[in-house]
């Protein structure tokens, strides 16, 4: 017998053996289980053809022409905000700010004036309310109230530059924070406070030696105000040429300002560590 | 014209409740008595049998129809199969054993006589070395190729050719004695 006959044989043997079946309960329970798995299948990412065909399109509009908002937006505040690209990495402003020891006109109003020439425009009203309050002495308060108020507005504005350049992402995205401007207001309104409030009180305030420049014991909005001003000082010296910034540096070290002027100095070192100084420079600026 | 296996796979994958309903009927008869001929014990085989088709069901998303429904259906029975023989410690037949067919086939024939040929069959489609037992049935439960064995069972075609020689062979015996 051939190995196809024992093959056909086995096979014919095999087809008479019982012809067990799974039991009718395992089945319903396997089917349920087939169907209990596709109902439970989440929603297809591709929505079929016919239904909601509108969906995907307006969703991918919807997506475009807010991604091209939001940029333009950005684009906008950030020209608004008027950010130089030249300006001192915003950790130096920040820290300038922060460190009130660093800031010598606190005692000296003169000194916040080193650098002056390029920050005349923030200074300007301060150094207005300085000059026209002891000349208000026989004046009633008024123009001096109104330079004060003015320096304070300025401060103000130009607090919220330097922390636009310290706080950058935050101002960018136009979210201002409520903090910021409640601390403002509270300012503002613990110098109004500070003010006299009657027409008496007028004299003896206006007898003070200098009513504007900052008191020893003024608040701290006023230090916040000068270094304000101090940082937009040093912003606006950092966007000068380098030339020009060596010979401040080396008119301070002439005026025996070495802190200032070492301080100006290592700036200048992070702001341009390629420029190499002239041998004749370098003896100006760097200390002996 | 009916829809091939793997159609209704993918159909099912795609969340048809229905073309699984139409798969499960056309395998279900095949697959149970291969499961159960592979471990011989009724509740045992039905456990395995219900663990497979959940292991197909679960399986759905990933059925790609690179090769017949049938070879890769039989492929999650094998394994299946082989993971319970381990776990019961059943030591697999050593490849040797297809070197030898006429021992496994002489006993279950010198014990039985020679009136019911087919009592005798089953007895000797027990007493088959597993592997054997095993290409024997995919061959006649699932009717895969010898190719197709060999896939399932990941084994050498040569090999599985030879397993079903042996196998046939062995049944026959038992029936002639």
């Amino acid at each position: 017998m051939s190995e196809h006959d024992d093959e056909r044989e086995a096979e014919r043997l095999y087809r008479q053996l019982p012809r067990e079946e799974p039991p009718a309960a395992l089945d319903a329970k396997i089917r349920a289980e087939a169907r209990r798995a596709v109902a439970s299948h989440p929603a297809p990412l591709v929505a079929p053809a016919g239904r909601s065909n509108w969906y995907f399109p307006v969703a991918a509009a919807a997506v475009i022409v807010l991604a091209v908002a939001v940029t333009w937006q950005v684009e906008r505040e950030q020209g608004d905000e008027g950010a130089p690209p030249a300006s001192p990495p915003a950790a130096v402003l920040q820290k300038e700010q922060k460190l009130p020891e660093q800031v010598p006109q606190k005692k000296a109003p003169p000194e916040a004036l080193q650098y002056a020439p390029l920050a005349k425009r923030a200074e300007k009203p301060v150094a207005e309310a300085k000059n026209q309050a002891p000349a208000a002495e026989p004046k009633p308060r008024a123009p001096a109230e109104a330079a004060r108020e003015q320096a304070l507005s300025e401060a103000a504005k130009n607090e919220t530059l330097a922390g636009a350049i310290g706080d950058q992402a935050a101002t960018i995205s136009g979210a201002r924070s409520p903090s910021r401007e409640d601390a403002l207001r509270e300012r503002e309104n613990r110098m109004r406070q500070e003010r006299p409030g009657s027409a008496d009180a007028v004299a003896p305030s206006a007898a003070r030696p200098a009513p504007a420049p900052a008191p020893a014991s003024a608040p701290p909005s006023i230090d916040l105000q000068t270094g304000a001003i101090q940082a937009q000082g040093r912003a606006n010296y950092a966007d000068e040429p380098p030339e020009k910034w060596l010979e401040r540096i080396a008119q301070l070290r002439q005026q025996g300002r070495h802190d200032e002027a070492d301080r100006a100095l290592a700036e200048f070192r992070k702001r341009y560590p390629d420029y190499k100084i002239p041998a004749a420079m370098l003896e100006k600026v760097e200390k002996k | 014209m009916e829809a091939p296996d793997e159609e209704l796979m993918l159909a099912y994958g795609n969340g048809d409740a229905g073309a699984f309903d139409t798969l499960y009927a056309r395998h279900r008869g095949a697959l149970f008595r291969y499961v159960l001929r592979g471990v011989k014990a009724r509740a045992i085989a039905e456990e395995l049998y219900q663990e497979i088709w959940i292991l197909v069901i679960e399986a759905r998303k990933r059925y790609a129809p690179s090769a017949r429904f049938t070879t890769w259906l039989y492929t999650i029975a094998h394994n299946r199969l082989v993971d319970h023989w381990r776990r019961k410690e059943l030591a697999l037949v050593p490849a040797d054993d297809e070197q030898q067919p006429a021992s496994a086939a002489a006993d279950p024939a010198r014990q039985l006589e020679g009136r019911e040929a087919l009592a005798r069959f089953a007895k000797a489609l027990e007493a088959l070395p597993h592997q054997q037992r095993e290409a024997f049935l995919l061959h006649e439960e699932a009717g895969l190729t010898a190719l197709e064995i060999a896939a399932v069972t990941n084994s050498e075609a040569e090999a599985v050719k030879s397993r079903l020689r042996y196998a046939y062979a062995k049944l026959k015996a038992a029936t002639d004695v």
